[in-house]
């Protein structure tokens, strides 16, 4: 059984744009667990609907604009191939409290929405989400007094060898950039 | 929200001497829980946290439904209710009342799994919020005289059809 074939044209380049690089300043954090795979609702690798379980909330990450870093890769099976996933996340002030965040990521496993400096044609491409098949790990965390950069914590989430992802990370877009934002509010901040 | 200030009435001093220097989802809670019972948000210091918690633990659970708007609905996170009326659009966990979810769900009940908590009884609320709808809508008074009108109307304009346009100019005048 073959689930995979190139059905379609690709246009790779776009006369007159080039693609931004980096991310932006808002990232959000969620406990795997706590993402309701069963309302949330994905098409073509694009999530339309990012639901949490009842009472559960995200958490937001905010940083300086390009801080922020994730990538993907491919991890090439003996059977099924996999894209692993990795956002490095840093942290640039050295407080007690985000020496607790960083304290209380160590054996967390998240799933993390990512937001670029590129935005697409109508915001479509703006959030990325990483990990949401099957979460991302903690699986380094910096720490020296150097502060090389100003960097006071640096913490990769990545997948796990034994489970990464299907796809390369799907965005996440709802209707429109502002709808979609509206729904990123939804996810955290007290009600 | 009363889940959120029952869990802190249920810890000891000890232990939230614990949460406090450990932990900034706590201080967090204590901040949010502080400024919606008694307007005041907390920063800076433990000790402040501290006379937070204290606070809280002393407030009487009685008084909670009198000190803040207690949600009887509760959207799940991430989930975004549409209307083409503005005021019923793009309702979220954040803004969700009573009035917004009952006007959802008379018109969708299905949605009620988008909902983290709702009162047992909504469906009542949902049938009576219809109801309430259309008494408006079937007024005694709009009743007798509306149709009235309308009949009226449609009889002038019936006229202006048949009629030749001189004999409608009289007609108006």
């Amino acid at each position: 059984m073959s689930c995979a074939a190139i059905n379609a044209d690709m246009v790779a380049f776009l006369c007159g744009k080039v693609a931004s690089a980096g991310t932006g300043a808002k990232h959000y954090v969620f406990n795997y667990d706590d993402v309701d795979k069963t309302l949330s609702v994905q098409s073509n690798n694009v999530i339309s609907d990012f639901l949490l379980n009842s009472g559960k909330q995200g958490y937001l990450f905010t940083t300086v604009s390009d801080s922020a870093m994730a990538e993907a890769a491919i991890v090439k099976g003996t059977y099924i191939d996999q894209v692993s996933h990795k956002v490095t996340l840093r942290a640039h002030a050295k407080t007690e409290a985000s020496k607790a965040w960083a304290n209380t990521a160590l054996n967390s496993k998240v799933v993390i929405i990512i937001e670029n400096n590129e935005t697409g044609t109508a915001g479509e491409i703006k959030y990325e989400v990483y990990g949401f098949d099957s979460g991302l790990d903690l699986t380094e965390l910096n720490y020296t007094t150097d502060m090389a950069d100003q960097t006071v914590y640096s913490m990769v989430f990545a997948s796990s060898e034994k489970s990464a992802e299907a796809t390369l990370p799907k965005s996440f877009f709802k209707t429109d950039l502002a709808t979609t934002e509206t729904a990123l509010d939804s996810l955290v901040g007290n009600s | 929200m009363e889940s959120k200030v029952l869990y802190i009435k249920s810890l000891n001093v000890e232990e939230a001497r614990e949460l406090i220097s450990s932990s900034s989802a706590f201080r967090n809670e204590l901040s949010y829980v502080s400024d919606k019972l008694f307007k005041l948000k907390v920063e800076g210091c433990s000790s402040c946290y501290l006379d937070a918690f204290a606070k809280i633990k002393l407030f009487k659970m009685e008084n909670l439904e009198k000190t803040i708007e207690v949600k009887e609905f509760e959207l799940k996170r991430g989930v975004v209710l549409y209307s083409s009326e503005p005021k019923y659009n793009g309702v979220t966990i954040h803004n969700c009342t009573t009035d917004k979810a009952l006007h959802h769900l008379t018109l969708h009940p299905d949605k009620i799994i988008f909902f983290s908590k709702y009162p047992k009884n909504y469906l009542e609320l949902v049938a009576n919020y219809g109801t309430v709808e259309a008494v408006v809508i079937d007024e005694p008074a709009k009743d007798t005289e509306e149709p009235k009108e309308a009949i009226v109307e449609a009889e002038i304009k019936q006229e202006v059809v048949n009629k030749p346009y001189t004999k409608r100019k009289k007609n108006k005048r």
